[in-house]
């Protein structure tokens, strides 16, 4: 789940050196979009309304690049910084307002079954979170490396000005990017309302996990994402277990800070990158 | 700038006069009046460390709540006077930012803001497990009924601020800062020791920060982590400080005024979620529009307005 989350918060901030602070803002939309196709007449399984969520949460984040964002994209990282932020109090209050803050939840046939492996049991809800984060994350990956598109984008985020030189529309790519970002989001919007409750500001939680995913997997680094969620996961547990579950936050945020002093450029990364 | 400097001294003198209103105003305005002083004195404070030093802090908020809980830890453990307890807040907020400064200063762009985001979250979980702090429940501290001295110790923080910024604006120390900022390769091959001059920056920042926080706890009497260290703080000072004008002397204290101004009108007692929508829409109109602030404006009135500048300027910094 943390991957999910992480993966396009990682991608926009790799490609476009922008900290998205409204990315939980967008998987919060995500959610929402799945709940109303949940609630709605199609009674959509939200596993079904990923594509649907996606394509919602890419034309937002389209046009949000296009018309606000860019403007002020070359200027200091503060200015984005607090633009994103702008927009992600805007929008979360904006749900508040049309929505209301009641908690919201999707309950599913295959909620409460899981999988018996052994001793362990795990959720089928888990396991297809994770498939999808991964399956996700590899198409992400294939479509960087191989696609025409995608290597315009590539070459935007080494150098502006030799990319359009080159021919690439560098607004274009920058507004297809962040709406990739959002896409990713959305995606994650789905998978977190089956496990997570719904609610205007539940957006808030995903964006500390996945400033800290991106930092131990590498910025921009996809696979380094999903890398970096499953590590994130796996400490945020062990510093429950060992300092009890009040130092949860405390040991997670410790670790961020310990990574950005000793290795900046990620857990899997390498200092040329 | 003499524009400017008049406008300093101009606010400085208000600001110092403004101590003989309490007498005359009802309990709700010297209340609203105390937290503008308050915010602006975070704001004066940012803006030495994000403003004239170019390292944008999103972590000065561990100081307002370290100060704060220093001063509760003081007055109510071991029975010392405000005084005294302020003192020391102030000590241990400095201390503590020239602690954690050593190392996180080194650091530039997004990961020094990361850092101190993480220290300020960090911070908060990590006062919440204590006991001697009494962990999440918070602690209290004796009452004060007279609400003037509140204003008068929060009126007189902002003013030693302002006071200060204006000293280092024109010491070496401020040109340092600034030769930091502006290129810190070159500053360093200047002879400027750009470690030091930042962790003192920053030092000096936490410190009148500390005191803020401090004279928060005695006024608020109860205190606990989610409320002083609320990063709403943090994104208050530097929203106030880039409306007002970063690294300017008064700009800040402007900021907050305007901000603190427009809330009281939509009705700050009730932070209703249309107030924020507002608020989130100021903040995008002034990162676009006024990426230097209002400060050119305040000191050439509308001559600093220049449309052919204006879209130059925006043409520059989108793609």
């Amino acid at each position: 789940m943390y991957a999910a989350a992480a993966v396009g918060f990682s991608l926009v901030w790799g490609i476009m050196n922008v900290i998205n602070i409204a990315h939980g803002t967008f998987i919060m939309l995500g959610a929402y979009t799945s709940y109303w196709l949940f609630v709605g007449p199609l009674h959509l399984d939200p596993f079904l309304s990923i594509p649907l969520s996606m394509l919602v949460m890419f034309a937002i984040a389209y046009v949000i690049q296009r018309f606000i964002i860019n403007q002020v994209i070359r200027a200091p990282m503060l200015a984005t910084f607090l633009l994103t932020f702008a927009l992600s109090i805007m929008i979360a209050n904006l749900a508040q307002i049309f929505w209301s803050s009641d908690v919201r939840s999707i309950t599913t046939a295959y909620s409460g079954s899981s999988l018996a492996v052994g001793g362990l049991t795990i959720p089928w809800v888990r396991l297809w979170t994770l498939l999808v984060a991964v399956a996700l994350t590899l198409g992400l990956q294939t479509f960087m490396t191989r696609s025409k598109i995608g290597r315009a984008i590539r070459a935007t985020s080494m150098d502006v000005d030799a990319a359009r030189l080159s021919g690439v529309g560098v607004a274009g790519i920058y507004a297809l990017t962040f709406g990739i970002g959002g896409a990713l989001a959305g995606a994650a919007g789905a998978l977190a309302s089956v496990s997570y409750a719904i609610t205007p500001t539940m957006g808030d939680a995903f964006v500390v996990r996945a400033f800290i995913v991106s930092v131990l997997g590498g910025l921009g680094n996809v696979t380094g994402a999903l890398v970096g969620g499953l590590v994130y996961g796996v400490i945020e547990s062990f510093g429950a277990l060992f300092f009890g579950e009040g130092y949860k936050d405390v040991v997670a945020l410790a670790v961020l800070l310990l990574v950005i002093l000793f290795r900046p450029y990620g857990l899997v990364g390498r200092a040329t990158a | 700038m003499q524009a400017g400097g008049r406008l300093v001294v101009g606010i400085v003198i208000v600001l110092a006069l403004s101590a003989l209103l309490p007498p005359h105003l009802n309990g709700n305005w010297v209340h609203v009046l105390t937290l503008f002083f308050m915010m602006s004195s975070l704001a004066q404070a940012w803006n030495l460390i994000g403003g004239f030093t170019g390292y944008a802090s999103f972590g000065n908020v561990t100081f307002f709540g370290t100060g704060a809980y220093a001063c509760a830890y003081a007055m109510d453990a071991m029975r010392w006077p405000f005084w005294t307890a302020a003192l020391f807040a102030v000590v241990v907020a400095a201390a503590l930012a020239a602690l954690l400064g050593w190392p996180i200063l080194r650091l530039r762009g997004h990961y020094f803001a990361i850092a101190t985001l993480s220290i300020a979250v960090g911070m908060q979980a990590l006062v919440a497990q204590q006991e001697p702090f009494g962990k999440g429940s918070g602690m209290t501290l004796p009452i004060n009924p007279n609400f003037h001295f509140f204003y008068w110790v929060m009126l007189g923080i902002l003013i030693v601020s302002i006071l200060l910024t204006a000293f280092i604006a024109r010491s070496r120390f401020g040109y340092a800062l600034v030769a930091i900022r502006e290129n810190e390769e070159a500053a360093a091959v200047l002879g400027i020791n750009a470690a030091r001059a930042k962790v003192a920056a920053w030092a000096i920042s936490a410190a009148i920060t500390g005191a803020a926080g401090a004279t928060f706890a005695y006024w608020n009497t109860f205190i606990d982590p989610p409320t002083v260290f609320d990063l709403n703080y943090n994104v208050l000072m530097i929203i106030m400080t880039l409306l007002g004008g970063a690294g300017t002397i008064v700009g800040p204290t402007i900021g907050s005024f305007i901000l603190s101004a427009i809330g009281e009108y939509l009705g700050a007692q009730s932070i209703s979620p249309w107030h924020t929508v507002v608020l989130g829409a100021i903040i995008v109109f002034i990162v676009i529009l006024l990426p230097r602030g209002l400060m050119p404006y305040l000191t050439g009135g509308l001559r600093a307005f220049n449309l052919g500048a204006l879209r130059a300027q925006l043409r520059a910094s989108r793609v």
